[in-house]
């Protein structure tokens, strides 16, 4: 049996006795995904959740994804036509995005020409030059550093730009997570307004000297009076940086030789009071403004929160639809409630398929985890494996068919 | 406010509430303006940015008023009649530019009266060098956009963004401007004909005024080594078959529409990329080179900055004028290509 075909059955199974529910329904575009294309058919529109979850359940479609736009016509086309009424803020979290440590010992690249295979994602391939094929998986651990992520924007939403109500999560259904913000206070804003808040949380645009930071001959000037937002956890960063003194890690992160950082140290305590007092002098000559713009890059990488801008500034975006099945891994985008998210564990917790045993052919797959315990590696051969697995082989396509 | 402070407020802000109380209880009627004040409207609209307010004095002040509140809904018709929107977006600047000297002249209380009139609720601090603080999304709504106004620059904590005095007065000029901008084009019913006069008159003196465009002379020039860096990459991406995000798709084929490049080039340029769909992609093609609102516009370099695409050291505002300066200075003539 074609993969596609029975991901299909799969899915229509899970949507009859799995009804969703999606906020404000009619006032949403609606599209769907097949094999292998997230989006292939938009412009739909649901009068009710009676009515959606029909849809799904007869149609089964691997992907399906609502717009974050709420619309008074929203299955009119072209788009303009649709006439905008407000939209969710969306954030969204993919481990590729981050790249953790982790991400890149489960990434995988082959090359369709020379055959030559490795780990990690170059563009390139390192024998022939050619354009090279990536393959990425997912861990425990790099899902665990975009939840972690996702703890940070909400810091600097609620304690920085004072967003506080409205907020609701769920798992990606892949790599990552996603965050909707639906509150009045912030739905009505412009796509400019957008874009200036995914620029605030990026750090994008982030002019040093405006925010009261400079380095000078002989020294470096901080803000003064009452610090906030950026300003705040530069100085934090900086201030942790070098009360730790570990001088290799400031000579390297700020290009100098360690003994100048040594130098510029040589008394701790003093560069802290200095460093709170706005002006900390520094006797590294031509090398100064260098050093100390260094810093304050690694202070902007440090506290920059890596998001995926598009699905943020793109006010046409369809999002998956929560609690909805990812056609590529067959698990649910779960909704999570804050004290939920904490705890996670999506390659587990967003299982839906059972454990009935699926005999697959032509799996290629390295070792990973899925539903609490560990598969593979398969080198290119026929497998038993539970349903919830062979769902998640087939739609990454990493088997070639069932054996029924 | 009595009635003469609330003159001069209309005169110093012609959008005003005020000044729209002044223009209705004048009876002002668009079938019957006179000659002298459609003239003065039209000077709205032909005013140069920068151009300074006259100094009145107490005796010209009720003339001049007629003149500068009741022209100005005459200009506003004017300008929609003329129905293009690059002289609607020069009006409202225009406009913003006449305000800005009396919004640097207003004391704080006055600076929080026009807030107020803007739909600004700032909370007036008086703490050197802070003026006010204004809510986050009150702030973003206002001044996204003006770059020397970026949340990302600004003093933001627990939801509010603290403002010195010169940034307040830029939040004010913007919210001008786009107060004004988003008030066109005002619906009229029959044109009287001074109005649709003035329209024409107008248009015509913008043709004269427009130098013609350097990109009038590079329509049909396709030189990729001249392109931008940030197009360059887009393009050479392209050609190399490899995955291009949506918005860098967007962006590339609205540069090549509008550098001459024919639509069906466009479409063969994307056949290489791996998830090519001829049919979608010539569709969404010809929108782009041919939409309901003619040719969708190549986006800025502010714009592609939002979208991640900008080349970091470009110093120029639009990758068509940094396109147009490397024809001309790039050591390559146009015409062997």
């Amino acid at each position: 049996m074609d993969p596609p075909v029975f991901l299909q059955q799969q899915f229509a199974r899970f949507y009859s006795s799995h009804p969703l529910s999606v906020e404000s329904v009619e006032w949403r575009e609606f599209g769907t995904g097949e094999w292998k294309q997230k989006i292939s058919s938009r412009h739909m529109a649901f009068g009710s959740q009676e009515e959606f979850n029909r849809f799904l359940a007869e149609r089964a479609p691997l992907y399906v994804s609502a717009s974050a736009a709420y619309y008074e016509h929203p299955s009119a086309k072209p788009m303009e036509a649709k006439q905008w009424v407000k939209g969710d803020l969306v954030y969204e979290f993919d481990a590729d995005d981050l790249k953790p440590e982790c991400f890149l010992d489960h990434t995988f690249w082959s090359c369709p020409h020379c055959q030559t295979k490795g780990k990690g994602a170059p563009d390139y391939c390192s024998s022939c030059g050619e354009r090279v094929q990536v393959e990425e998986w997912t861990c425990p651990e790099c899902l665990k550093a975009t939840r972690r992520e996702l703890f940070r924007l909400l810091d600097v939403l609620e304690q920085e730009l004072g967003m506080r109500e409205g907020f609701s999560f769920n798992f990606s259904g892949n790599k990552g997570y996603h965050v909707h913000v639906r509150s009045p206070t912030w739905q009505f804003l412009s796509p400019k307004a957008r874009v200036e808040l995914v620029d605030y949380l990026s750090g994008s645009g982030l002019e040093w000297p405006k925010l009261g930071f400079e380095a000078r001959s002989g020294g470096f000037r901080l803000p003064s009076g009452p610090q906030s937002g950026w300003s705040r956890r530069t100085y934090d960063y900086l201030n942790s940086l070098l009360a730790e003194g570990d001088y290799a890690k400031i000579a390297a992160l700020g290009g100098v030789r360690e003994a100048d950082a040594k130098k510029l140290l040589n008394d701790p305590s003093k560069v802290l009071v200095a460093l709170s007092e706005g002006f900390v002098p520094s006797g590294l000559g031509k090398k100064n403004e260098a050093f100390w713009m260094k810093l304050l890059s690694a202070a902007l990488e440090c506290n920059r929160i890596r998001l995926d801008r598009s699905t943020s500034i793109d006010s046409s975006k369809l999002i998956r639809v929560p609690n909805s099945l990812h056609g590529e891994t067959g698990l649910a985008a779960r909704v999570l409630s804050r004290e939920q998210l904490k705890e996670f564990e999506p390659l587990h917790e967003a299982v839906v398929f059972g454990p009935d045993s699926v005999r697959l052919e032509g799996v290629r797959a390295p070792k990973f985890f899925l539903g609490g315990e560990f598969f593979g590696p398969f080198a290119d051969e026929s497998a038993e494996l539970p349903l919830f697995a062979a769902v998640y082989l087939l739609g990454r396509g990493n088997a070639h068919g069932i054996v029924v | 406010m009595s009635v003469s402070e609330q003159l001069r407020f209309a005169y110093r802000y012609p959008f005003s509430s005020a000044a729209r109380s002044i223009v209705a209880a004048s009876g002002l009627s668009l079938g019957h303006v006179s000659e002298e004040l459609v003239g003065q409207a039209r000077s709205w609209l032909l005013r140069k940015p920068g151009e300074k307010k006259p100094v009145l004095s107490d005796s010209a002040f009720s003339r001049k008023l007629e003149e500068e509140v009741l022209s100005f809904p005459v200009a506003k018709a004017i300008v929609s009649q003329t129905n293009a929107s690059v002289l609607m977006d020069g009006f409202a600047l225009s406009v913003a530019y006449w305000c800005s000297e009396s919004v640097q002249k207003e004391d704080p209380s006055g600076l929080l009266d026009l807030a107020q009139e803007l739909g600004l609720k700032p909370d007036l601090l008086k703490a050197k060098p802070i003026l006010v603080c204004i809510l986050v999304p009150d702030f973003v709504q206002a001044a996204a956009g003006v770059s020397s106004l970026k949340l990302v620059n600004q003093r933001v904590e627990n939801g509010n963004v603290f403002l010195g005095r010169s940034e307040m007065e830029a939040v004010l000029i913007e919210l001008i401007r786009s107060r004004v901008r988003s008030s066109l084009p005002v619906k009229i019913g029959p044109v009287p004909s001074l109005i649709a006069q003035a329209a024409n008159e107008v248009v015509n003196e913008h043709k004269k005024r427009r130098k013609a465009t350097a990109l009038e002379g590079i329509q049909g020039t396709i030189v990729p080594s001249l392109f931008p860096d940030c197009m360059k990459e887009l393009y050479s991406r392209l050609q190399e078959g490899r995955n291009v995000p949506h918005l860098g798709r967007f962006s590339v084929a609205t540069f090549l529409l509008s550098i001459g490049m024919k639509s069906a080039d466009v479409v063969a340029l994307f056949a290489k990329t791996p998830n090519f769909n001829e049919k979608l992609t010539r569709y969404h093609v010809d929108r782009l080179a041919e939409g309901p609102k003619g040719k969708v516009s190549a986006p800025s370099c502010a714009k592609l900055k939002e979208y991640g695409l900008a080349c970091t050291d470009c110093r120029f505002k639009h990758p068509i004028s940094k396109y147009v300066h490397n024809l001309k200075n790039g050591g390559e003539n146009p015409a062997d290509h």
